[in-house]
């Protein structure tokens, strides 16, 4: 029976409730004849589903403690002329509660205001202007009935309060979700004009975010709040007063930067636009051009005003152009360089739809530097300092503590303006600044430090600056032992990145998402250091299976297919036997072709796919070397369909295998492409000293490899080049280059090789190689094995030619008697 | 060195597959386990967050589910169990965690720092919803289970509308509709469970 009641209450009321209110009434009558208990108890469910959502269904999550208080109190009866019918919520400013108007009748939502937020002159502000606010009439903006002042239930003290429209819709963001990139623009369109609107009447909103805009059903964008910031000042004292960190994840982010400096009499409605486009840039992207959330409140402070803000395409690729610059133009710092205006805004946003030329455009390379001098005159003595590093580029300028070589000084400036380009800049120019403050306080009064010395002195007390701060600590160990890589100090970058490898593995293993690609890095650093420290293929091969075991992870997580078939690639690859061309290049098809399947050409994931290739592409040079092209060339293909920063330092390392490794036969060109590339990437900006040194000499090779007798002045010059660029790096202010000499070594041989490998000797390099240090410098330089291959490399070059000099059988003899055996890398 | 994506106890997925094939008591074997990877979770996501701060039972889920590798393959039959059992673990510790709260505010003992029983997870729950909510739907659990099951994935597991129909291999209307009577059912159960409260309290103050 009391099943019955249950089961007939429950299909009544899942029956009552699609009906029209004005038929449940008959409906109901008729169902429940003479059942006035099951009647009584499903007009209870009706009328409780006629209640605003029930707070106890809210996800549980914690309010601010002090709003929590507000909420949870009983709710006051009235409010000035309007009924309190329930509670909608609770914000940075105050209580919102749910109101009837008696005449006009109207739903109405009411503010109340925060009681720390008033202050004297927030209220004469508050008479002054609830006026203005009432005149605001733009169907994208939640109208405002009325400011006003009432004391609530229990209290005498008058209370600021705002009575304004009340809609029902979707937050912003929500709303967005189903939307592609051109109904979003659409959407904003609307919203930059209707902010326009109200610029015109004089009301700026000071905190638009997308938590004040909602759409409602029928698709209009409203704006809530507009103005209340502006009368309550409620944004200023966020940053200046409050220390609630709950609000402050709502606001800061979307703050301009005049406006985070609290100065009111700096804000205009340039400020809105700066904001909006902080809107324009999450309902696009999802995320936040500057992601502060989990930073205290001066850190963000400092990060919105100094640093620059994510570019749209970092984070959705397919929005490169004209959008970048549009978004970007919205969110410059200077506000003299944004558009002066809500509408004009809207107006550029409306020319890209029509695919009409847009006002906004690429920032020139001299505005950029300009800005940046700009930005870091005002900050202290070492921001100067790294300030005239990166301008000159001139380590040795800075009061004279810092001497560098040239090659030093390049790769320093290098790795500063690529790093700035990469999501962690923050923490690189962070180390560099604090490295180079850190010099200027030597210890020992040593005013005059190399770039290694100031290294080492930072690195010292690294362990006890960032205890406790894992994140940070893999942030700048990893980047030491990047810098150390670059001027070629190996024990130091392997030691920084060892630690920071262990410091990742921890917080990969917590967040996978986040440390992906810094882990991946650092293996990729540590490969490269065992392997400079001539400690093997074996010992290098560690690190680079696991940045693959990391990358496979990765690919599995976007897409399990691709996932299993990296997985079969490599099982394939690393098993005892070995596979035969056809295997190989059949799983090379089926990963290319989960990979076409899984992702979009331009995902920034594709990153991981590329390492993989490549890691098997090395892994297999030694092996089966005429294999590993295929592979390269399958990275350097995905490597040149996503962002340039994301490919950077795999990019530069395919490009830089595929042009070392030989090519098939009648392929070479491939190689001298590759080698070209290399060069001109290094041109604009290595990602290591090691890559750019190399780069010309590997050309030089692929050149030689094709064979064609008019490129040998071009050889000649690369060499000379290059060469020119390993003696210098021999100056005594050098860094410790363990790995230097072989490099010397090689181009010195590689210069003989042409030089002296035809029958008309070329008169520059002569003299560069006719010297009787020549073959101690070699020998000095080489490694038995290395020795062997470089030796066996120019044996290649020479053997092809005739009339070799004399000398360089000399080489081949010498190598015999010290019981080196030639072998050629190449074969 | 093993840096695949496999945190997890190797047990839980043993049991993800027994549940999946139906075994008898695979489930309950997979509360534990779960439960426990969502406090090891809870411990080092509140790590990572600034004080006062909170945590989202549903990022929690979520990225339980994830590190379960439950991504991997979207056909896995095992989501659904894994999404209940997760509902089931995330209901207990808030439950914990408010009765630990209402023993504070009643004078208990306080807890002690670091321990490890403690899942750190701040409840918005000044007046002891939670509790309530918890007797009321175990009420509905054995009225209208089916209902019981759409709060369970909504409101512990944080799942969506969409979401929770996918996993229960129902419409979305079916889900909306029984949330629609959740929502009511709830509200009169915990309404009479007030009334209750108060007549126990007019008892005591009688009594005394």
């Amino acid at each position: 029976m009391a099943d019955d009641h249950r089961t007939r209450r429950r299909q009544l009321f899942e029956a009552a409730v699609d009906l029209p209110p004005t038929e449940r009434e008959a409906f109901l009558r008729e169902q429940c004849a003479g059942n006035d208990d099951l009647r009584a108890s499903v007009d209870e469910l009706l009328r409780l589903d006629d209640e605003p959502e029930p707070d106890f269904l809210q996800s549980p999550i914690r309010r601010a403690p002090e709003t929590a208080a507000l909420a949870t109190g009983d709710l006051p009866s009235s409010i000035g002329r309007y009924r309190v019918t329930g509670l909608i919520g609770t914000g940075g400013m105050g209580v919102v509660y749910e109101g009837a108007q008696k005449s006009p009748q109207r739903a109405v939502a009411i503010k109340v205001i925060r009681p720390e937020l008033i202050s004297e002159r927030m209220l004469s502000r508050f008479r002054n202007e609830a006026e203005i606010l009432g005149r605001l009439e733009h169907p994208g903006i939640a109208r405002i009935y009325e400011a006003g002042t009432a004391p609530l239930e229990g209290s005498t003290t008058e209370r600021p309060f705002f009575a304004m429209e009340l809609l029902r819709g979707t937050p912003l963001l929500e709303h967005g979700r189903d939307l592609d990139a051109t109904a979003k623009l659409r959407l904003f369109v609307e919203i930059g004009d209707a902010v326009h609107h109200a610029h015109q009447k004089g009301v700026i909103h000071r905190d638009l975010k997308p938590a004040n805009i909602i759409v409602i059903p029928d698709g209009q964008p409203k704006i809530l709040d507009f103005g209340i910031a502006r009368v309550t000042d409620a944004d200023i004292q966020t940053v200046t007063v409050q220390t609630d960190a709950g609000q402050l994840l709502g606001t800061v982010p979307y703050m301009s930067p005049e406006q985070l400096l609290g100065d009111v009499t700096q804000l205009d409605t340039r400020s809105d636009v700066y904001s909006l486009g902080v809107v324009l840039f999450e309902l696009l992207t999802g995320a936040l051009p500057h992601e502060v959330r989990d930073r205290s409140i001066p850190e963000a402070v400092r990060i919105i005003h100094d640093e620059d803000s994510t570019r749209l395409s970092t984070r959705a690729p397919a929005l490169r152009g004209d959008l970048e610059w549009i978004v970007a133009k919205a969110l410059e710092k200077d506000v003299d360089r944004r558009y002066d205006s809500a509408s004009a805004f809207a107006a550029d946003i409306r020319r890209h739809l029509a695919d009409e030329p847009v006002l906004a455009g690429p920032p020139s390379a001299t505005y950029r530097l300009r800005k940046f001098v700009r930005r870091n005159k005002v900050g202290v003595a070492w921001a100067a300092m790294a300030l005239l590093l990166l301008v000159a580029g001139v380590a040795a300028t800075i009061g004279q503590t810092v001497r560098a070589t040239r090659a030093e000084k390049k790769s320093v400036r290098a790795l500063v303006v690529a790093d700035r380009e990469a999501d962690r800049a923050r923490a690189g120019m962070d180390f560099l600044l604090w490295a180079f403050g850190h010099a200027k306080r030597s210890p020992t009064g040593d005013e005059r430090l190399t770039l290694r010395e100031t290294l080492d002195l930072a690195t010292a007390d690294i362990g006890e600056r960032f205890k406790g701060r894992p994140e940070a600590e893999a942030d700048v160990r990893r980047l030491l032992g990047r810098v150390y890589e670059e001027i070629s100090a190996y024990p130091p970058a392997r030691e920084q990145l060892e630690i920071a490898y262990e410091l990742l593995t921890d917080l990969y293993r917590d967040d996978a998402d986040a440390h992906a690609r810094g882990l991946v890095e650092v293996l990729l650093l540590l490969q490269v250091c065992e392997r400079e420290l001539g400690h093997g293929e074996t010992a290098a091969a560690r690190w680079y299976w696991e940045a693959a075991d990391v990358s496979q992870d990765r690919l599995g997580r976007k897409d399990p297919a691709l996932g299993r078939a990296v997985g079969a690639m490599r099982k394939a690859v690393i098993g005892s036997e070995r596979p035969s061309r056809e295997l190989l290049s059949d799983h090379l098809g089926r990963v290319l072709a989960a990979y076409e399947v899984g992702m979009t050409p331009d995902d920034p994931d594709g990153i991981y796919l590329g390492f993989v290739l490549t890691l098997v592409a090395q892994s297999t040079s030694a092996t089966f070397a005429e294999y590993a092209v295929d592979y390269l060339r399958a990275a350097i293909a995905i490597a040149d369909r996503m962002p340039p920063e994301d490919v950077r330092r795999f990019l530069t390392m395919a490009l830089w295998m595929e042009a070392r490794a030989p090519a098939p036969l009648g392929e070479e060109a491939t190689r001298v492409q590759a080698a070209r590339r290399l060069v001109a990437r290094n041109a604009s900006g290595a990602p290591s000293l090691f890559f750019t040194l190399d780069s010309r000499g590997i050309l030089g090779d692929a050149l030689l490899q094709r064979g064609r007798d008019d490129d040998r002045d071009e050889i000649a010059s690369l060499l000379i080049d290059s060469h020119r660029a390993m003696r210098e790096m021999s100056s005594p202010d050098a860094v410790a280059h363990t790995q230097l000499g072989p490099r010397k070594a090689l181009a010195l041989m590689r210069l003989a090789g042409v030089g002296l490998g035809h029958q008309q000797q070329d008169q520059r390099v002569i003299p560069l190689i006719d010297r009787a240090d020549v073959f101690d410098e070699i020998e000095a330089g080489v490694a038995r094995e290395t020795l062997a291959n470089v030796l066996g490399l120019i044996a290649r070059s020479m053997l092809s030619r005739t009339g070799c000099s004399d000398r360089w059988y000399e080489v081949g003899r010498l190598a015999g008697e010290r019981g080196i055996e030639l072998t050629d890398p190449a074969r | 060195m093993d840096l695949v994506a496999t945190p997890t106890d190797p047990n839980v997925t043993r049991a993800l597959a027994d549940a999946a094939a139906g075994e008898d008591g695979a489930a309950e074997r997979l509360l534990p386990l779960v439960y426990d990877e969502l406090r090891k979770l809870a411990m080092s996501m509140m790590a990572r967050t600034p004080p006062g701060n909170t945590l989202q039972p549903t990022a929690l889920v979520h990225e339980a589910y994830l590190r379960i590798g439950g991504d991997l393959d979207p056909e896995w039959d095992g989501r659904r169990h894994f999404f209940f059992a997760a509902s089931r673990a995330m209901r207990d510790i808030l439950v914990e965690q408010a009765r630990r709260k209402s023993r504070l505010k009643h004078g208990g003992g306080r807890k002690r720092e670091g321990d490890p029983d403690v899942v750190p997870i701040e409840i918005d729950d000044p007046v002891g919803d939670v509790l309530q909510l918890d007797r009321a739907l175990r009420r509905l659990e054995t009225e209208e289970p089916d209902v019981a099951h759409v709060v369970m994935l909504r409101y512990f597991s944080g799942l969506s509308t969409e979401e929770t129909a996918t996993v229960l291999s129902v419409s979305d209307r079916t889900v909306k509709r029984r949330w629609r009577y959740a929502r009511v059912w709830l509200q009169d159960a915990m309404d009479a469970d007030d009334a209750d409260d108060r007549n126990d309290a007019r008892k005591d103050a009688d009594g005394g």
